[in-house]
């Protein structure tokens, strides 16, 4: 595994706004669990770090509160649309005990020794959290 | 002659020759073909319009520090930038003039444009700050379009990059700057989903059309997200990888708020299902239903006072008893021939126990008056024959579903090994459906009273109350009993929170402190 930058990565999150931030080192994986308060409401923001080719592959996860019934075409349609819509990332259904919630997901590929240069690793926080608070804004 | 910026940047007059430069000093401004000029222009005209000026230094720090002069450069000449840039400029310059001078009107032309196109990039970095993406973006164009031109000069002027300090730093900043362009065009299109709806009313009616009923809205609206977020990192990693991650105390305790709420939710669920309550409730039904909680409660708190004051006890339970033989009694006379005998006899039974039900009711609320006060002046709720009647079809649709219950029990234990262990140990559900029913659901469970011995009677009577009590859980909590249930959960989980608290918060660090640390974060998150 790639040694990544933490602290850096630690106080990048808090700059930006996180009131929490807890990293966890597994085997091939670390996972970064942070709190933001977007549009007043404390969300968690998940970031799965992996390797590939030397780089860091960095995952964001947030799912939103609003459950929904299954799905039908017309509200994937929906979802199509707004994916076309983000700058950053997308969205999906997940299921979970018979709730249906939009997850959003956007990915980062950086050099962990490079993270910070141009600001991109802060950019991709940032902007992942300004598309969260866009998205949200859209919920029913 | 002393170097200055201005001797690159000026624009010679219209027509005006150009001036060879003098030995051992900067190459003189030549004036440049009519496109390139016209653009020098516009970049520098945009630069010079945009906001502060910032050193150029920072650009070759980032790859290829400026080597420090060999001697001291003179700036005589009035500039625009600052003396850190017009020295480096400078410097560059000279060493242009020196190793390239059958070249030297191209090389100026090109220290020129970097130098503009660098302070272009430099003002994209302020407006970065200030997040104007548009004019970023507009710049960085300019800016590329300066740098491509050196890129294509430097074929023209071998060797230019070494010779230039800070060329070969610019050329690599441009490769990054690429990146920062898709950013920028991120950015722009960002600031327009910032600005505007993402969805049209017609798409949000849509996902409008599929939305669930919160079932802890008072508190879902709050913290679903963190709820959300627990459960999409358990599908994933399993909820011990989610517990191990929420180390710190603010998670730690929206994870153990969200176990606790999920908990009660499963109760409320499972309370409801076996009422038959179907999963919306409606204001009215939420109501009622928290009437008859509360009467059934009453009863319960008021028990043993009644049967020492009036040695009486007209329970509700009778009452329900009552209500059922009434029902069954005006089945019967459906089944009748209209007219005949047993119609007749059917009618002087039902209105007897119509009074006796009414009489009951009455008895009830009258003995409770006289324990709790009338309910003007704060005493119990009187119950109503509608009441009685609502609580005894609740009561017979939760005695049906125990049953149900057991019988799926019985069928899924009937494979498992473990499960038979289970059944021969036996559950009081499990032993009824088999003693009483043999085993079978009846279509339509008969709450007739002799049917079931006492004890019987009592197990199905205290599962309808909980299950009346159960679903009004969530809708009746307060945030009070929240910090309360946290507070017990807490003080349970005392050791291992101690052993995962983070020490950053400087929260848990130790046991003495733990309680006034515990008020503090429950105190402190909003719940």
């Amino acid at each position: 595994m790639i040694t990544l930058p933490l602290a850096g990565i630690r106080q990048c999150l808090e700059s930006i706004g996180a009131i929490e931030v807890t990293v966890k080192e597994d085997k091939d994986m670390v996972m970064i669990l942070s709190m933001f308060t977007i549009r007043h409401k404390p969300t968690g923001i998940f970031l799965m770090v992996s390797e590939v080719g030397g780089q860091a592959l960095f995952q964001l996860f947030t799912t939103f509160d609003q459950a929904f019934e299954k799905p039908g075409a017309d509200f994937y349609e929906v979802l199509d649309k707004l994916n076309t819509k983000l700058a950053l990332g997308h969205v999906q259904v997940k299921e979970q005990e018979g709730d249906w919630r939009i997850t959003y997901r956007s990915n980062f590929v950086g050099d962990p020794d490079a993270l910070f240069a141009n600001h991109c690793f802060r950019n991709y926080i940032s902007f992942s959290v300004d598309m969260v608070g866009g998205i949200d804004k859209e919920m029913p | 002659m002393p170097l200055s910026l201005s001797s690159f940047k000026k624009k010679p007059d219209a027509g005006a020759p150009a001036k060879a430069p003098e030995a051992g000093s900067a190459p003189e401004a030549v004036r440049p073909p009519a496109s390139d000029a016209s653009r020098m222009d516009d970049l520098q005209s945009m630069a010079d319009a945009s906001t502060q000026v910032t050193d150029v230094q920072k650009l070759s720090d980032a790859s290829s520090p400026a080597p420090q002069p060999d001697g001291p450069i003179e700036d005589a000449g009035a500039t625009s930038f600052s003396e850190k840039k017009v020295a480096i400029a400078g410097q560059a310059g000279a060493v242009v003039a020196n190793e390239a001078a059958g070249a030297k009107s191209m090389e100026v032309l090109v220290l020129s444009e970097i130098q503009n196109a660098a302070t272009l990039l430099y003002n994209i970095r302020d407006l970065y700050e200030k997040r104007d993406w548009k004019t970023g973006v507009v710049l960085f164009l300019n800016a590329a379009n300066a740098f491509l031109a050196v890129q294509q000069k430097r074929e023209v002027v071998p060797g230019l990059t070494g010779a230039i300090p800070f060329l070969g730093g610019v050329i690599g900043g441009l490769k990054g700057m690429v990146n920062t362009a898709r950013v920028m065009e991120s950015m722009e299109t960002l600031d327009r989903v910032l600005d505007k709806s993402l969805l049209n009313d017609k798409d949000k009616e849509v996902l409008k059309a599929y939305t669930k009923e919160q079932k802890i809205s008072q508190f879902r609206n709050v913290t679903a997200s963190v709820l959300g977020f627990g459960k999409f990192v358990g599908e994933f990693f399993g909820v011990g990888t989610f517990f191990s991650v929420a180390q710190g105390i603010v998670s730690a305790v929206f994870a153990i708020r969200d176990f606790w709420i999920s908990s009660q939710e499963a109760k409320v669920n499972k309370a409801k299902s076996r009422l038959g309550i179907e999963e919306d409730m409606t204001d009215d039904d939420r109501e009622g239903v928290g009437e008859l909680a509360e009467i059934l409660q009453n009863e319960q708190d008021i028990e043993w006072v009644q049967i020492l004051v009036t040695g009486d006890n007209f329970s509700i339970k009778n009452l329900v008893g009552v209500y059922n033989q009434l029902e069954a009694e005006r089945k019967k006379l459906k089944e009748c021939r209209p007219g005949g005998a047993s119609a007749q006899k059917a009618k002087e039974r039902i209105a007897r126990l119509e009074a006796s039900l009414q009489e009951g009711v009455d008895g009830y609320n009258n003995e409770m008056a006289m324990l709790t006060g009338p309910y003007e002046d704060g005493g119990f709720k009187p119950i109503t024959v509608q009441q009685v009647q609502k609580l005894h079809d609740f009561h017979v649709t939760c005695m049906q579903n125990i049953l149900t219950e057991a019988r799926q029990h019985m069928d899924k234990i009937e494979w498992s090994l473990k499960g038979v262990l289970r059944y021969v140990k036996g559950e009081k559900k499990e032993d009824i459906l088999k003693q009483v029913y043999r085993g079978r659901v009846p279509d339509k469970v008969d709450i007739k009273l002799g049917a079931l011995t006492a004890d019987q009677q009592d197990y199905f009577w205290e599962k309808t109350q909980k299950a009346l009590s159960d679903s009004l859980i969530i809708a009746q909590m307060s945030k009070a009993t929240l910090v309360r249930e946290m507070r017990l959960i807490m003080l349970r989980n005392k050791a291992s929170i101690l052993e995962s608290a983070s020490g950053g918060t400087g929260l848990f660090t130790s046991e003495a402190s733990f309680e006034s640390d515990m008020n503090q974060v429950l105190n402190t998150v909003d719940l």
